[in-house]
């Protein structure tokens, strides 16, 4: 087949096949340069008498061309004011859509309540977002969630997802060190959380972690569910005056590896036994 | 027997011996020691590839599969070799993840004996879901190293700490949407922002390209453990949460991404309103994802970004705006969107299809308003927009609308590389994105193509006519 042979191919499958846009999706197009067009959907969300419906449409039409529409960006101040305005709405769908789309816009008003009542010892079920969700939405601003809030939410979680939520936003600090080892210590807590928690630790106190890290190698094996993301963290430690204890433990790692699963040890040869063993001395 | 020798164009280094589609110079050199000076040139695939090289004597002319040239009395000649297309064929002739094409030279009196060889790699942007495993953990590899992530020896910066966050999820902001978004730059920015990141990924590994995710067809095995990551999908009337998700992507251990970082937050938030193992995204409802011949009938006109809406420019809108609100997550927010690494190949998507309009239309003449509407200053407000403007973070300049400086070290820092276009100043404009291919001038050629758009040489024999 020559190139234009080619090219003609695909012209005659455009002009055979080709479906033409529906209604719908021209009118989302065009909704994005169309300040009026734009302005009447904030009006939609404002109005106290429109339906709950009606008010989801406008916010999801409105996040739908957010991404590519210059009009909407002039209209953004009364959107804000808009969506503020439905922080309260008794639609847990239209409140969960108010504050997802301001946080991510890092708005101060909607971050200030979500983490007044993350600190407040509401119950759950009475809460405007469930925690997981509220602190997903301020995760989006690196500076909004206070570690120590993040640390009480770790130690006394709602549910499995807020635990998650809380040590993926956790800093891996000084601070934080504690509570972290604790977690990622105990089986009982969720692997998705714990296997984060190695590379967070490694770095802030590394003789603790790769303490740490033997002891969990030795007493549950290597093909304990955490022992990829030990070996992880063993290699991801970098402080110089940890360099001993990074080689007495991955000597401890070379001693398992012949009971090691073959997973284990791809990863272990890959990330932690360098070609140059001269490297290590 | 004399030895041929036989340089590629960015000879020498790491980074030689990778081609695609357009054709790149090749330099042929040796004496003989009978005094023949005609050199016979074909290419050889590698057991189980059936990727091939092609041979052109002079820019314009025609591609053969064998070649004799003649290095005449300075004992050396200059031609070009490309990388064969051959649709039909896993990836339509290129190689799957290695060098696996042998250029082999041959005195002309002797045509048997090889006495010149040169390996290439046919390397191309290749659909995501069909990938080897090989050029996955290539990728994976590559790109987590550059979110600072160790994958093998040396060191790195820690994850999320890499110049992926610090410079590509910088520039991707709402300080710079002006730049970036909502008018037509929007296709050649986002092609210049992704270049730049291949290039870096190819600093890594010089096989690895980035790959593209086929948003209008199902990618069950991009949606896994062992690649982009496995994602839960969610009814399509949950309520679409702008910016993030109640969910994660899921990660097998030995996948470098299942430690990603941004910052200080781990893991990629991720959930979809499609079921990822069976279905293409969906976009939202009341806006559809429209798929590539949809795409490409908007027709041939770029257009610009205003009341003509349902021409090629339209295409910002869906299928890549219906793309990215597929989901929960950064992904479906412009400012958060790079944060997950979904969100380059869903714009290596974008880019194939302009590749791909533009070679339905022949939309790569650059000075054309049919393939980009702002050819000088008289034609728009705002200069940035203009054929010739610099582009921000790479310019030393302020970012529209936030008047942000360029993050990281972008600044008059675009990322070179031997294989492709060199970039004055290492501050492109958009005219450099216009003629990726080089179909105009090898020159142009910015050193990537997709295994589905092609070099068109019937074009490069009319336009030299």
């Amino acid at each position: 087949m020559t190139i234009s042979e080619y090219r003609n191919n695909l012209l005659s499958e455009i002009n055979q096949s080709a479906e033409p846009l529906d209604e719908e999706t021209k009118n989302l197009l065009a909704l994005a340069g169309d300040k009026e067009g734009i302005g009447n959907l904030i009006n939609v969300i404002n109005d106290e008498t429109t339906s709950s419906e009606e008010k989801i449409s406008a916010i999801d039409s409105l996040n739908a061309v957010s991404n590519f529409s210059p009009a909407l960006r002039t209209k953004m101040p009364e959107m804000v004011n808009a969506l503020r305005g439905q922080m309260s709405a008794d639609d847990e769908a239209i409140r969960y859509r108010a504050f997802a789309t301001l946080t991510a816009m890092k708005d101060e008003v909607a971050q200030e309540r979500l983490l007044s009542e993350l600190e407040s010892g509401k119950k759950e079920q009475d809460k405007m977002v469930p925690t997981s969700m509220a602190i997903s939405m301020l995760g989006t601003d690196e500076k909004a969630l206070p570690g120590a809030l993040l640390r009480e939410i770790a130690l006394n979680p709602p549910d499995t997802d807020s635990l998650i939520e809380a040590v993926r936003h956790m800093p891996g600090d000084p601070e934080s060190f504690d509570v972290l080892k604790q977690i990622m210590e105990e089986d009982e807590n969720p692997l998705e959380a714990r296997a984060m928690i190695p590379e967070m630790i490694n770095n802030v106190d590394p003789p603790a972690f790769l303490s740490a890290a033997r002891e969990m190698l030795q007493s549950k094996g290597t093909d304990h569910d955490l022992a990829p993301s030990l070996a992880k963290g063993i290699a991801g430690i970098t402080m110089p005056e940890a360099k001993p204890d990074v080689l007495e433990t991955k000597a401890m790692v070379r001693d398992l590896m012949s009971s090691s699963p073959e997973s284990f040890k791809t990863l272990a040869n890959e990330i932690l036994f360098e070609k140059d063993e001269s490297a290590d001395q | 027997m004399s030895a041929i020798t036989l340089e590629i164009f960015d000879a020498g280094g790491p980074q030689a011996g990778y081609i695609g589609w357009s054709p790149v110079r090749l330099k042929i050199s040796g004496t003989s020691a009978v005094g023949s000076r005609s050199v016979v040139l074909k290419s050889r695939s590698l057991s189980g590839s059936v990727s091939r090289a092609v041979f052109i004597e002079r820019f314009g002319t025609a591609p053969q599969d064998e070649i004799t040239v003649n290095l005449g009395p300075t004992n050396e000649v200059e031609i070009f070799v490309a990388g064969k297309f051959q649709p039909g064929k896993p990836h339509n002739g290129a190689s799957a993840d290695s060098k696996d094409v042998v250029v082999e030279a041959a005195w002309a009196d002797q045509p048997t004996q090889v006495t010149g060889s040169l390996d290439l790699m046919i390397r191309v942007r290749k659909n995501a879901n069909q990938l080897s495993e090989k050029a996955r953990t290539d990728f994976l590899n590559a790109l987590a190293t550059l979110n600072g992530i160790k994958t093998g020896q040396g060191t790195t910066p820690g994850p999320g700490k890499g110049v992926y966050v610090t410079d590509f999820v910088g520039m991707h902001v709402a300080g710079a949407t002006g730049n970036e978004h909502g008018d037509s730059m929007f296709l050649p920015w986002h092609r210049l922002y992704l270049l730049d990141l291949e290039r870096l990924l190819q600093q890594v590994n010089p096989a690895v390209t980035l790959p593209y995710w086929r948003f209008d067809e199902p990618a069950p095995n991009l949606f896994s453990e062992d690649f982009i990551g496995a994602t839960e999908s969610i009814p399509p009337n949950s309520p679409f949460t702008q910016g993030v998700s109640d969910k994660r992507a899921t990660f097998a251990a030995t996948n470098p991404l299942s430690q990603w970082k941004i910052g200080e937050v781990n893991g990629i938030s991720r959930a979809a309103f499609f079921d990822t193992k069976s279905h293409p995204a969906s976009g939202q409802v009341g806006f559809r994802l429209i798929n590539q011949l949809q795409t490409l009938a908007l027709g041939g006109e770029i257009g610009a970004f205003g009341a003509k809406r349902t021409q090629f420019s339209a295409m910002e809108g869906t299928p890549h705006g219906a793309a990215h609100v597929s989901f929960n997550g950064p992904i479906n927010f412009v400012p958060e969107a790079p944060k997950d690494p979904l969100f380059f190949l869903l714009h290596c998507n974008v880019d194939r299809l302009w590749g791909l309009w533009q070679f339905t239309f022949k939309r790569d003449v650059a000075n054309e308003n049919l393939s980009y509407p702002y050819q000088n200053d008289a034609s728009t407000p705002d200069s940035w927009k203009v054929i010739h403007a610099p582009q921000w973070p790479w310019e030393d300049s302020l970012s529209r609308p936030g008047n942000l400086r360029p993050p990281g070290v972008r600044n008059r820092n675009f990322t070179q590389s031997p294989t492709g276009k060199t970039i004055p100043g290492n501050v492109p404009v958009i005219v450099d994105a216009i003629d990726a291919n080089g179909q105009h001038d090898p020159q142009n050629y910015l050193g990537f193509a997709f295994d589905d758009v092609p070099f068109d040489y019937d074009r490069a024999l009319e336009l030299i006519a």
